[in-house]
Parts: C-alpha cells; structure tokens; sequence
C-alpha cells in the first residue's frame, strides 16, 4: 500500500518539483552571478566589510522561494484530490486516515527537503567559494527560517484544501499567515541564532494540526 | 484517530500563540501616543542643565527653571554644543568661566559616544578589518584582508579568499609573545574608515586577559592590557577621538561604565547609578569644561550626571519622561491581556520569543470568559472530562484561550473515536 501511495503521490507532484528545483537552481545561479560580478566592479575587501557591517544578504532572491516552493507543491499534491473528490475515497480504504495523510504529506515533506538540501548545497558552494567559513555559518543560520517557511507553507495550504469548513479554513489561513510571518522578523545574518529551533519546534506543530482537518474531512464536518 | 483531542490542543496552542504576538501588537498600534523627547544638555554659563524638548510640533528650548528660550538664546548658554553656529553669527564669547575660547580647542575637546543596548546584543559576524594605523597618509584605507582570531591569528585576503600565512603567522607570533591565550572571546573595534586615526581593536583571550591589536606599518602592535582579568566585560566601544584622553568606553555586565585612558590603559570609573546595558540608551557627551553622562531607560526615566574633568559630579538630574500621564491603553492593556509575546524588542536585534507578563488583572475578564466558555460547552453538551482542559486554557490565557476555543468550535464525539 505504501509503494502504491508513494508512487500516487510522486505522479502528482513530479513535475513541480522538477519545475521547482529548476527555479531554486536558477535564483541560486543568478545569486552566483550577482556576487561575481559585483566582485568584477568593486574590490573584494570593500564589499566584503559592506556586506559584514551592513549586513548585506547577498543570496536574499531566495527568501521566498522556498515558502512559493511549498504551497505549490502542496497545491499540486491537493488539488487533485479536492476537485476530483478522490480524496474522500482515499480515506475511505482500509488504512486509518491519519496514516494515510502522514504517508501522503510525507511525499510533500521529503520532497521539499530534498530541494531545500539541494539549495542549501548550492549556496554553500557560492559562499565558500567567495567568502570565508564565517559567512557561510551565518548564512545557514539565515536561511533556516526561510526554509521553514516552505514547510509551513506546505502544511498550510494542505490543510486549507483538506478542512470541509470554510470558517475554519480563515482560521486556519490566519494562523497559518502570522505565524509563516514570524519567519521572516528581524533583518540582516543569523538573527535566528539562539531561537530557530523553537521555530523548528513551532513548524512541525504547524504539521500536527493538519490531522484535525483530515479528522473533520472524514466526518464530513461542514 | 485517538491522539484527536492532542492534536485539538495543539492547535489551541497555536492559535494562543499566534493571538498573543499580534493581538497585543495591533491593540498597541491602534493606541500608539504621540512621540516626544527630551535632550539634556548642561549649561557651563549659567551652571544649569538646559533642554530640548521634542514632539511632532517642534522643539522647545528651555533652561532648568522651566524658562522658555528662543533658539538663539538657547545656543548661546550652552555655547560649547553650539561654537559653530555661535561663530558664524559672531556670538561666541571670548571667554567662559575666565578661560580664553579658541575654537581650536573646543572642537578638539567636543565628543559624543553613544550606546544602545542594540549594538551591545549585536551579532555581527566575526571578521574584522585590521588598517594600518602609521600609513602616513591622511585618511585611512581598508586593508585587503580580514582578521579572525581562533586558533590562531589569521588573515584572510578577500579577492582571493585564501589566508595570507605571513601576515597570520606574523600577527599569532606577537599575540603568543604576549601569551595570549587562543581563541578570543569577543573582538571590538571600530572598522570606519570615517575617523581621524585608528587605534585598531580591543580583543578579550579565552582567559579574560584583555589586549590590544594594531598594526604599525605592516608589522604587529599586540600588547596585553592592565586591564584586571576579574572585569565580566559586556561591550567595548572603540572611538578614535585627536583629544586622545581615552581609547574607548568599557562597559560590565553589572552596568559598571568605565573609559580605557591613554594612560597605560588605566581604568577610569565613570559615576553612573542604576544604569542597566540591557535596556537603557547610554550618551556622554564632553566639552573644554565637562563631561555629560545621559542614560534614557526605555523611553521613561532620564538620567543625566554631570562631572568636571576629573570625573567628580557637579551636577545631576532626574526626570520622569511619561510624567504623571497615564495612557487608557497602558491601564486597559493589564485587564485585556494576561501577557505578551513578541519576537523582537527595541533591545536586541536577535529574534526570539520575549514574553512579558502584565499583573494578575486580568483574571477578572478571564474568570468572565471561563464562564462563558462553561455555558458554550453545557450548551453543546459536551462531556466535563473533556471540557475541562479548555476551562483551564481559557482561565489561565484569558483571551486567547477564548480566542483558540471559538477557532475551534467542534469539541464533539472525542470519546467516540
């Protein structure tokens, strides 16, 4: 059973994720681009202590990549199941609906994981190759909450298409909105330094509340 | 389907979170008062303190006894904040207090530093510019490398992003001479190339010993500072001033503020009370005669000293900035609100969870929203056992908790699943 949802899951969403991890590329490319040639007009230290004391990001296209990255693959993952009903026939096999829904998001999960890997991986290529460790760790640090934004965005847009109740689904928006908000407080590197694992900890509660709308989906609560 | 009501909880919680970040904030925003500020200066000609007050409307000049002044007169008491204008209008004095006035002089004795607790909590990332300081031209010049100090001493050129061994090698050589202990805690400096001279950075080793690093044409100045080991330093504030009476401003984390001397880097003890490096803004100011301690706590209470040169007080004053005025919001908000959170604050540039709890006040509109969460929950006729954990988050939430119950509504069949 898992193999045939994986294998569901993956038809749905294949071609937005490859669309997406050509996007995620591109930015990244043109990120690379940007910093080389600003290296090709300015001297290397006068940017360098630019970028360092007015906390200048210089791979800030990608700030809401991964946030567009996660509803969209939600929204390709969804979609499909809300507007040709079979949503309600998949919750309706002999598999619990909470494991059906985790089996399913999961696809959504590790599917934005591997693209924010893959990011991550690029940009550190781009900092280590311009710049000094020092800067790469505080441009991980930066990028987490981004990041986080993608699965909280994922998360959100899912339950949106999942709950039956329209009041709940503002609520849920709402919600969803102030916190995805949250992520992006605070200007310049590594300002989520002592707290992002708490906002770690708040976006996998944020994947929790999803299995109220798929409890309220099944009871047809509308 | 059991780990339902779990799931129901997390959800409340949620949205008790997400209620109590913005709903204090927008409650805030929609009561914001008009801004309004005080500067404190001290007046050397009629010994007094004289001030600016500030709001939407304009400024307002005033002297001590509450006098008010034109601009013009306003300057001309306090002559040494002002010597340019006063020059230029041919109103300086010649003298002051018998002192011959040479705006030489004044310029050169007039500074200002000023400390938020932002740039203390700051988090800049850890490479440093180290500039020539004997080039012999007339402004400074960035240098092509950037200094980190770990386990070592290393200097990294920025073009090639390679480290530059003989200059590490150079610069670890004299810091080990001078038995610095790798790697450093904390690096300040002042990495402007907007000051007279550089007077390059004060660097505190893993064993609290404090130094100071500069290079004198090309080659290492490292010297280990008479500065005891025992002071739990906060911040350092580097100000390369020509009156070279100190190199910069130390201040401990018991708020104890003290200048680093020119003077074989004595210590020089600056007389402030009740100063707190967290939350207050810090200002001094110093001129031919005096030197003027000024700290703001959160925008409520100034504080300002005034000393001679020797750092004895000569004056002081003390002002209560909100006054006697009380908002509506700031007596609503305790009745409103069990608490607030928010995840920044003026203080700090780093994001967290800062939650701040008002008084016990308001139980009283929570007790009112318990019972009518009772009444809510008889009505749907769902069952105590259940019911009561959401009593209890709206008891002790208040308005959120009541927020997130009506979010979400459904409560139903909990036990039959």
């Amino acid at each position: 059973m898992l193999k045939a949802v994986v294998f569901k899951e993956w038809l749905k969403i294949r071609w937005v994720f490859i669309g997406m991890l050509l996007i995620n590329f591109l930015v990244i490319i043109n990120t690379y681009f940007n910093v080389s040639n600003v290296l090709k007009v300015y001297s290397a230290n006068v940017y360098l202590v630019k970028l360092i004391t007015y906390e200048i990001l210089f791979f800030d296209d990608l700030m809401y990549i991964p946030l567009l990255t996660g509803i969209l693959i939600s929204v390709f993952q969804f979609f499909p199941e809300i507007n040709q009903k079979r949503l309600k026939l998949t919750f309706h096999l002999p598999v619990q609906e909470s494991k059906m829904l985790f089996q399913m998001t999961s696809i959504g999960f590790i599917s934005l994981l591997l693209i924010f890997l893959f990011d991550t991986f690029l940009l550190s290529l781009v900092s280590l190759n311009f710049f000094p460790d020092e800067v790469f760790k505080s441009m991980i640090i930066t990028l987490l909450p981004w990041f986080f934004t993608g699965f909280c965005g994922y998360f959100l847009i899912t339950m949106v298409f999942i709950e039956p109740n329209w009041t709940k689904r503002v609520v849920v928006t709402l919600i969803g909105i102030g916190l995805i908000s949250l992520f992006y407080s605070g200007s310049g590197y590594a300002k989520f330094e002592q707290s992002w694992w708490m906002f770690m900890a708040i976006s996998s509660l944020f994947g929790v509340i999803i299995y109220v709308s798929a409890y309220n989906f099944k009871r047809g609560i509308s | 389907m059991k780990n339902i009501l779990i799931t129901r909880i997390i959800l409340a919680l949620a949205v008790i979170l997400i209620a109590s970040i913005y709903l204090p904030e927008i409650f805030w925003k929609i009561t914001k008062e008009e801004g309004k500020s005080v500067s404190i200066y001290y007046s050397v000609v009629k010994d007094e303190f004289a001030f600016i007050k500030s709001d939407i409307r304009g400024a307002k000049y005033t002297d001590q006894k509450g006098n008010d002044l034109t601009r013009e007169e306003f300057e001309e008491i306090v002559p040494l904040s002002n010597y340019r204008q006063l020059l230029a209008s041919g109103k300086m004095p010649d003298s002051i207090k018998g002192k011959a006035i040479i705006p030489k002089e004044v310029k050169l004795n007039n500074f200002s530093l000023r400390i938020r607790p932002e740039i203390i909590n700051y988090n800049l990332i850890q490479l440093f510019p180290l500039m020539e300081s004997q080039s012999g031209r007339i402004s400074l010049e960035l240098p092509p490398d950037l200094f980190r100090i770990t386990d070592r001493m290393e200097f990294i050129t920025s073009l090639t992003n390679q480290i530059d061994e003989k200059k590490s090698r150079a610069f670890t050589d004299a810091l080990l001479k001078e038995e610095f202990q790798f790697p450093a805690k904390r690096i300040y400096g002042n990495p402007s190339t907007m000051k007279p001279f550089d007077e390059g950075y004060f660097v505190i080793d893993s064993s609290n010993k404090i130094y100071h690093i500069k290079m004198i044409q090309g080659k290492p100045f490292c010297v280990k500072t008479s500065i005891p080991q025992n002071i739990q330093v906060a911040y350092i504030l580097v100000s390369e001033n020509e009156l070279r009476e100190f190199y910069s401003l130390l201040i401990t984390k018991t708020s104890e503020v003290y200048f680093i001397s020119y003077n074989n880097y004595q210590l020089i003890k600056l007389p402030v009370q009740d100063y707190n490096y967290q939350t207050d803004f810090l200002m001094i100011r110093g001129d031919l005669f005096n030197r003027q301690i000024t700290y703001y706590n959160d925008n409520e209470k100034v504080k300002s000293l005034v000393t001679d040169r020797d750092y004895n007080i000569v004056d002081r004053y003390e002002e209560n900035l909100k006054g006697n005025e009380v908002s509506y919001a700031s007596l609503l908000a305790p009745y409103l609100f069990p608490f607030e959170l928010s995840v920044d604050k003026n203080t700090t540039p780093m994001i967290n969870f800062y939650f701040s709890f008002y008084d016990l006040h308001y139980l009283i509109f929570s007790v009112v929203l318990t019972i009518v969460t009772i009444i809510y929950f008889r009505k749907k006729h769902i069952d105590i056992s259940h019911a009561v954990i959401y009593y209890a988050m709206v008891f002790i939430t208040g308005l959120y908790g009541f927020i997130a119950i009506m979010c979400i509504r459904d409560f139903n069949n909990d036990s039959n699943i």
